[in-house]
């Protein structure tokens, strides 16, 4: 994997569906897809990575985030829900 | 001669370490190589980037410490002039990087396998050139290890830590090593179970997560043999457990925070973690609290080894297949007296033998499983039938034990000693390399080949009360004939030649995802935890109307993957890999 992360500000509906699908991980996991329909594994810097009850929460709402992008994972450490 | 070789990037090292910090860890490095002289080892550090040392070795040095290309190499180059019984790799990924092995379940889908690559280190202990294909590394033939530093760090005190560590170990009596901290989510106690008692004869302590964890008392946090079946997290240091009942109660097994206090694990462990990601080497100022993985975390409390995954791994709930397979064969080989090198190299191999025609799934698990730790040191020691022919005459493994300081002595055991390590080199070689040549060729196509396969899977599918999606695909497989590789008299000749013409090869593997039928919500699982089977294509009835009837109890089944076998044409067994 690569050795180092980068710091990312994204804005992005939040969604949850399946990732990981047959393995040992496999779980409905929770989105942020963005304007161009990329979609991004998000997570709370300090959540359980499998059933965080603070990010789902956050499904079907618009938020802008901030924080770092791993090879698989967006993990934020701040976001705001975006209105209207 | 050279017994044991530390590669590593010194560039790379000093970018991270500076001034009196590269300087404490050159110490620590020459105390290692004076340590393994004693223990009759002739140890020699290789500076995989410096071009006068590796011109000396007919090697081609890196010049981009990130290439897996180059330190792929580089690394095969310093083999060729060394031939070392022992090849320890010294830094994490930002020193020399995990090779990019290409993850053959790999799939745009956002529901599947979205990881582009089975990172790890198995090329590196393979005489196959530089390659993304798993299946170029099917016949693991040399004894490597990593002793990671922290990913992106600088302060030396955690490799100095490392070093130290790997200068003093101490072999302990088999009996030191046969009690153990199991750790299963409660999801999978059945197959980890297995696993367990494979390994020690008896699952009885094995400790389910819920309910226990991860505040392990000292009576079996200080055990000397960790097996741990729980899941994990990119880039998050625990492990965690799972209801067999609620899907959603996943509360963490295995703290790494936990374990990093003094006295919770006892210099000598040994870890093998089916866990996904417990393997990873991340920067640890990417998770919370600064927290280092699960892997670093052990290894800096002085943890010997640790066998992990770098990224998402597979499993059944019950039964043994996948990393129960690799973990397992890990452990046993640690526990019968091999080092932790060559404990990780049989493992390899016994894993390739056992699951041989590596199927996609297999394959991955192959290549994204590691050995953490000096291969070089052995956890336990064993009483041997070799005699050393000294002024007195010992048992090797006494007399190896006890460091002589006589000069005969320790010339007399370094000889026996070397002599028996070059015998079992040789065989891991020859069976390495004949396992390469066993591993047929295969091709993905991206669809279901053969409209039969596809017909038998949908039935199979439907059959086990699941929907098939759209995802699907297709690994052809050449089988060739063993005969060329077998004994040339004429009798063998023969014999090969009757039993390649009854064999019947496998000539497909196919690969569906389904979920099953009228469960589209969020998963709650309320039923008993469900089963995973190798079926016989026929026959199949009642194991399917219990897999049915367990997939109406349990919602949580939603998607499974189905992995079909085709021999000559036909299907003939199906492996289903749920999440775990």
């Amino acid at each position: 994997m690569p050795a180092s992360y980068s710091a990312k500000e994204l804005t992005g509906r939040v969604i949850t569906h399946l990732a990981a699908k047959g393995s040992k991980s496999e779980r409905q996991a929770v989105f942020l897809e963005t304007a161009d329909k990329s979609s991004y594994l998000l997570r709370r810097r300090g959540g359980n990575p499998f059933f965080d009850p603070i990010l789902q929460k956050l499904v079907g709402k618009t938020i802008h985030c901030k924080g770092i992008l791993t090879e698989h994972t967006y993990i934020i450490s701040d976001w705001s829900e975006v209105k209207g | 001669m050279t017994d044991k070789v530390i590669v590593t990037n010194l560039t790379a090292l000093k970018e991270k370490y500076k001034g009196n910090a590269f300087k404490a860890i050159q110490t620590a490095v020459n105390e290692l190589i004076a340590a393994d002289k004693v223990r009759r080892l002739t140890t020699i550090l290789v500076p995989l980037d410096d071009p006068k040392v590796m011109k000396k070795l007919k090697a081609t040095p890196v010049k981009n410490p990130s290439s897996c290309r180059q330190n792929k190499k580089a690394i095969d180059g310093i083999y060729q002039a060394l031939v070392p019984d022992y090849m320890m790799i010294l830094g994490a990924i930002d020193v020399i990087p995990h090779q990019d092995m290409k993850n053959p379940l790999f799939s745009d889908d956002p529901e599947g396998d979205n990881e582009k690559f089975a990172w790890g280190d198995l090329p590196y202990a393979c005489d196959a050139p530089y390659s993304q294909e798993i299946l170029d590394f099917s016949g693991p033939s040399r004894v490597v290890g990593r002793l990671p530093d922290l990913t992106g760090q600088t302060d030396p005190d955690y490799l100095v830590g490392l070093l130290k560590t790997a200068s003093t170990w101490k072999s302990s009596p088999k009996s030191e090593y046969q009690s153990y901290l199991g750790i299963s989510a409660e999801k999978w106690k059945e197959s980890t179970a297995e696993s367990i008692t494979n390994i020690f004869s008896s699952s009885d302590d094995l400790q389910t997560s819920p309910k226990e964890g991860y505040k392990w008392k000292s009576d079996f946090i200080n055990r000397r043999m960790h097996f741990i079946n729980c899941h994990g997290g990119d880039t998050y240091p625990d492990f965690l457990g799972q209801s067999s009942t609620d899907d959603e109660d996943m509360p963490v097994s295995h703290q790494a925070a936990f374990l990093g206090k003094k006295g919770r694990v006892v210099e000598g462990t040994v870890v093998a973690a089916e866990c996904c990601f417990g393997g990873q080497l991340y920067d640890p100022t990417a998770a919370d609290k600064g927290q280092m993985g699960m892997c670093n975390t052990y290894l800096g409390m002085k943890a010997y080894g640790f066998l992990g995954s770098t990224t998402t791994a597979y499993g059944p709930f019950s039964g043994n297949d996948q990393a129960d397979l690799i973990c397992q064969f890990f452990l046993r080989r640690v526990l019968d007296g091999a080092s932790l090198g060559r404990a990780a190299l049989e493992a390899r191999q016994r894993f390739v033998e056992r699951t041989s025609p590596l199927s996609p799934m297999n394959q991955k698990t192959l290549a994204q499983f590691n050995l953490y730790g000096d291969p070089s040191v052995v956890p336990v020691s064993t009483a041997t039938s070799t005699l050393v022919v000294a002024p007195k005459v010992k048992s090797l493994g006494l007399a190896a034990k006890s460091l002589s300081k006589s000069k005969a002595e320790a010339k007399a055991v370094e000889i026996a000693g070397a002599a028996e390590r070059a015998d079992r080199r040789e065989t891991l070689r020859a069976k390495g390399d004949l396992l390469s040549r066993l591993q047929p060729d295969m091709n993905k196509t991206e669809t279901i080949t053969s409209a039969q396969a596809k017909s038998s899977l949908k039935k199979i599918m439907s059959q086990l009360n699941l929907r098939p999606l759209k995802e699907s695909f297709s690994f052809n497989v050449q089988s060739q004939s063993t005969a060329p590789l077998m004994a040339k008299n004429p009798l063998a000749k023969g014999i090969s030649k009757a039993i390649a013409a009854k064999k019947q090869s496998t000539t497909a593997f196919h690969v569906m995802f389904g979920r099953p039928a009228g469960t589209e919500t969020k998963a709650i699982a309320k039923g008993p935890g469900s089963k995973s089977m190798t079926l016989a294509a026929t026959g199949t009835k009642s194991a399917a109307k219990s897999a049915a009837k367990a997939a109406k109890q349990s919602p949580i089944r939603k998607f499974v993957v189905l992995e079909a076998k085709e021999v000559d044409g036909k299907i003939v067994s199906v492996k289903e890999a749920h999440s775990k």
